[in-house]
């Protein structure tokens, strides 16, 4: 059990500890002599080097101690870098990467020897001072194994302290007269047990059983099982088998956990449980238990601190600058009482709880205008219309609370791109300079992972087919170094995230013509197309500028996927080019995925939300100012021909609104393109907490999500980009 | 050395008991579906609830009936009437939806009204004959015999399989 949690810590430790790596290379290409950075590459590896011993990963043992050797040769100035050993070591940081990966997946089969023995020859290069350091690593693993053995000694006499304590025990008569029988040997033996484990509680759970449950052995059933989840059942009155026969509607349980009270308690309550007591038994041992559990624990205790040791006494051996080692040390400290580290469902988990008070908030506001239609305007309604302000500022607090722990700053992604874009120019021959600005501008970690690999493809691009070659550049009289420009910066609830480069832009001519030559347009569009138009054929399925596919930016996923990504995180994707000058390819992403604001709408009797990123207008129209072009309805606002969709017929709801002598159409956009939604009438604005149908049973096209109301019913969440697209194909 | 081998052949045996007893015994959940009790794994079933307001969803299969919230889940909900092509009944009193796991996901069973747990020994179970119930022998696990009475032991991963619908 705590070597899971040690390698998931080693693993935290170390992408962080590979980072860093990756930045100090790529800043000791641009000064190879900055004793500061070098300094800060020796100490990762270093680390490196002593969690992956710790924890086993001998691959990455080897690398990261091929790495430390080298720069600590250089540290001592014994060695001067040059940028062909730093393409090494990029290419070792690729397979320390992929090492990582191992972790997850599970299959330990990179192949590491290449990397190794490129880094070794840089090392043979060099004097070897290397022996010394083999014996010392030698030295260390002696110390592992007497550790071992001191540990394996120190379980043993756990266990016999504990069949002495285990005749000792008396006490405990609290227990069975909370279980209401008397307890067999075995279960005061395993009472004890647990009293004496410090990790864990003892716990007495009284549930009883409200009439209205439908099948109480059932009931009982669950009860017992999640009781078995939380820990080691004891015992119970009734018995587990007795259950069946006999429907008791009182069960008290006896058993043990490392969980606290509250998390029980929490998965206990039950819509069916009519009252539930859950008791710490433990809190109150026997007086002579806790004396003799002091001497018991220390002996296990120790050993369990002492595996560390080696990892001190290693450093204090390798690193000949003692004091800076200590001076780091303090800073992780003082790093780590200020910040936790938290698993991201438990926070998914309490943003779904914030979720249901928002919910339930709605609700309270519906039953306040309820109660005000029959009551009128007495001081009590008045009273709750207070309260519930007050309950919608502290949940609108909390909710922004827990959205701001899932906000991560987009440097997760950014950080990334000054390697590939270095590889890439470097294959490809050009001079390009990434600049990037706002990397600490924060987005919802999900929207970060999902924007990751369509921000790498549009960089890509860039590098690729925006920035022209040196001899080009000068050819036109531009800067021989071509610059990529991102940046990142919040607008609203928006996130705003640019890609800027001054290649050669984007020939709207070249492009039509292809795109002509596909098939995907006819040439009278094209003539008919504007500049702004003709820029977005590059997000067509099945177009790539590129004369030749690049392994680079042609890996078989286009632009189109690009949009196709932006589209579903319900974003807006642009671009703006200039022949000669460069592009400009801004996206729009709203903040979080979680909550959307949306528009509620009737369709026959269903609540339907349009979330309201796509709605542009609310129009209402005479039934005569519908008419058919090619047997489409459409609607003409503003001298803009807009075609309309009906809600309740697409979705097949029954033909309500169809004799309607006025109507009311939500027109909505995605880029430039709008239609319109009939729909039978308009409830508000409200924002919602996504619930996704992930179901093959309810997946439904032109259905993104369900959300639930005020009242406790469903909406369905409209999918806006695949109606429109629906709309185009048809056209 | 013997006194060890004997033990140890005597810990064995009362493993292999205890395996073969769990192993022999089906826990079930039994519900009634027009006239027929149905039995499904205990393990499988999250909770049982009273019919409330189902959201349809458009263009989806017509057993399916839509979705509900369940404490702040939305959950699907099927109609196990219409999945197994049994004439459609309105919705009385006892009409209830198990909300069972299947494979990770958690959907409803509307039926007609849950009867009880029982403990089923494995001995009394058959395998499915043809057509049992007027329902498709695909969906079902076994048939159970208690008193009499026919148990029809279903197979759940069936029911939520959607390449199953063409039937």
């Amino acid at each position: 059990m705590s070597f899971e949690i040690d390698i998931q810590d080693f693993i935290d430790e170390a992408e962080e500890q590979i980072r860093i790596l990756n930045d100090g290379l790529l800043s000791l290409e641009k000064d190879k002599t900055n004793e500061e950075i070098i300094n800060e590459v020796f100490r990762a590896a270093h680390t490196l080097k002593g969690g992956s011993g710790l924890v086993g990963f001998d691959k990455m043992t080897e690398l990261t101690h091929s790495l430390e050797s080298i720069f600590d040769l250089i540290r001592d100035k014994k060695f001067a870098l040059e940028s062909e050993h730093l393409d090494v070591m990029f290419e070792v940081l690729d397979v320390l990467m992929e090492l990582m990966g191992e972790v997850d997946s599970g299959v330990f089969n990179t192949d590491i020897s290449i990397v190794s023995d490129k880094l070794k020859g840089i090392l043979a290069q060099t004097e070897d001072p290397n022996k010394k350091k083999k014996k010392k690593k030698k030295a260390e693993k002696e110390l592992v194994t007497e550790i071992d053995s001191v540990v394996a000694e120190g379980l043993d006499s756990q266990l016999e302290e504990t069949e002495v304590l285990e005749l000792q025990a008396i006490g405990g008569d609290n227990i069975s007269e909370f279980i209401g029988t008397a307890l067999s040997v075995e279960e005061r033996m395993a009472v004890d047990r647990v009293c004496a484990d410090a990790d864990l509680n003892l716990y007495g759970v009284d549930v009883k059983i409200g009439d209205d449950c439908d099948v109480i052995s059932l009931f009982m059933f669950m009860i017992f099982n999640k009781a078995k989840e939380l820990g080691d059942l004891i015992m119970s009155n009734p018995k587990e088998d007795d259950l069946e026969e006999d429907e008791m509607s009182e069960v008290k349980i006896l058993f043990s956990s490392i969980v606290s009270e509250d998390v029980i308690k929490n998965e206990l309550v039950m819509p069916e449980v009519e009252s539930i007591t859950i008791k710490n038994l433990d809190l109150a041992p026997d007086p002579m238990l806790k004396a003799t559990e002091e001497p018991l624990i220390s002996p296990i205790l120790e050993p369990k601190i002492e595996p560390e040791l080696p990892v001190i006494a290693k450093e204090e051996i390798n690193t000949e600058e003692k004091s800076k080692a200590p001076a780091k040390e303090v800073e992780q400290k003082r790093k780590l009482s200020t910040t936790i580290r938290v698993d991201s469902q438990k926070i998914d988990g309490l943003l779904n709880t914030a979720g249901e008070l928002v919910i339930n908030k709605a609700r309270f506001v519906q039953l306040e205008s309820d109660l005000e239609k029959v009551f009128g305007r007495i001081p009590k309604v008045g009273e709750l219309k207070e309260t519930i302000s007050q309950l919608m500022r502290i949940t609108n607090e909390m909710q922004e609370g827990i959205m701001q722990l899932r906000m991560v700053p987009i440097d997760q992604v950014f950080s990334k791109f000054p390697r590939v874009v270095r590889d890439l120019s470097r294959k490809l021959d050009k001079k390009i300079n990434l600049v990037i600005k706002g990397k600490d501008t924060e987005l919802d970690k999900s929207v970060v992972e999902e924007i990751s690999d369509p921000l790498m493809h549009l960089i890509r691009n860039s590098v690729d087919h925006g920035i022209e070659t040196v001899t080009d550049r000068r050819a036109a009289g531009k800067k021989e170094e071509g610059t990529v420009f991102l940046n990142a910066y919040h607008q609203g609830s928006s996130i705003i995230i640019e890609i800027k480069d001054d290649g050669k832009g984007i020939d709207i001519e070249v492009l039509k013509s292809k795109a002509i030559s596909k098939g995907l347009i006819m040439e009278s569009d094209a003539a008919a197309m504007s500049d702004k138009e003709a820029v977005n054929l590059i997000f067509l399925p099945g177009f790539s500028t590129a004369k030749e596919l690049s392994d680079l930016s042609g890996r078989g996923v286009g632009m189109d996927v690009v949009k196709k990504n932006v589209d579903r995180l319900n974003g807006v994707i642009e671009v703006i080019t200039e022949k000669g000058r460069g592009t400009v390819l801004t996206i729009k992403l709203p903040l979080t995925l979680a909550i959307i604001s949306t528009l509620l709408t009737r369709v026959t009797k269903a609540v339907y939300a349009i979330p309201l990123v796509n709605v542009i207008s609310i129009e209402e129209v005479s039934k005569s100012e519908i008419y058919k072009i090619a047997n489409k309805e459409a609607i003409r606002i503003r001298n803009e021909v807009i075609n309309i969709l009906r809600l309740d017929e697409i979705f097949q709801l029954g033909n309500d609104n169809r004799n309607k002598d006025r109507v009311q159409v939500v027109i909505v956009g995605m880029a430039e393109h709008r239609i319109g939604f009939v729909v039978d009438g308009l409830i508000g604005e409200q924002e919602v907490v996504i619930k996704s149908l992930d179901n093959s049973l309810v997946d439904s096209p032109g259905i993104a999500g369900a959300s639930i109301l005020g009242d406790g019913n469903v909406a369905l969440i409209v999918d806006v980009s695949t109606l429109i697209e629906r709309v185009l194909q048809e056209l | 050395m013997e006194k060890d081998s004997k033990e140890e052949e005597l810990a064995l045996n009362i493993d292999a008991e205890l395996f073969t007893k769990e192993e022999d015994i089906y826990q079930l959940v039994t519900f009634l579906l027009g006239e027929e009790m149905y039995g499904i794994d205990i393990l499988a079933v999250q909770e049982i609830i009273r019919m409330e307001n189902i959201t349809e969803i458009p263009r989806t299969v017509d057993y399916v009936e839509g979705v509900i919230n369940l404490r702040g889940k939305v959950i699907p909900v099927i109609d196990l009437r219409k999945r197994f092509n049994l004439p459609i009944q309105d919705e009385t009193k006892d009409t209830r939806i198990i909300v069972v796991e299947i494979e990770d996901k958690i959907i409803g069973m509307i039926v007609d009204g849950v009867s009880k747990v029982l403990r089923l020994p494995a001995s009394l179970v058959e395998p499915p004959s043809p057509i049992v119930g007027g329902i498709d022998s695909n969906y079902i696990k076994g048939v159970g015999k208690v008193n009499e009475n026919l148990i029809i032991l279903l197979d759940l991963t069936k029911i939520n399989d959607s390449s199953m619908n063409i039937m």
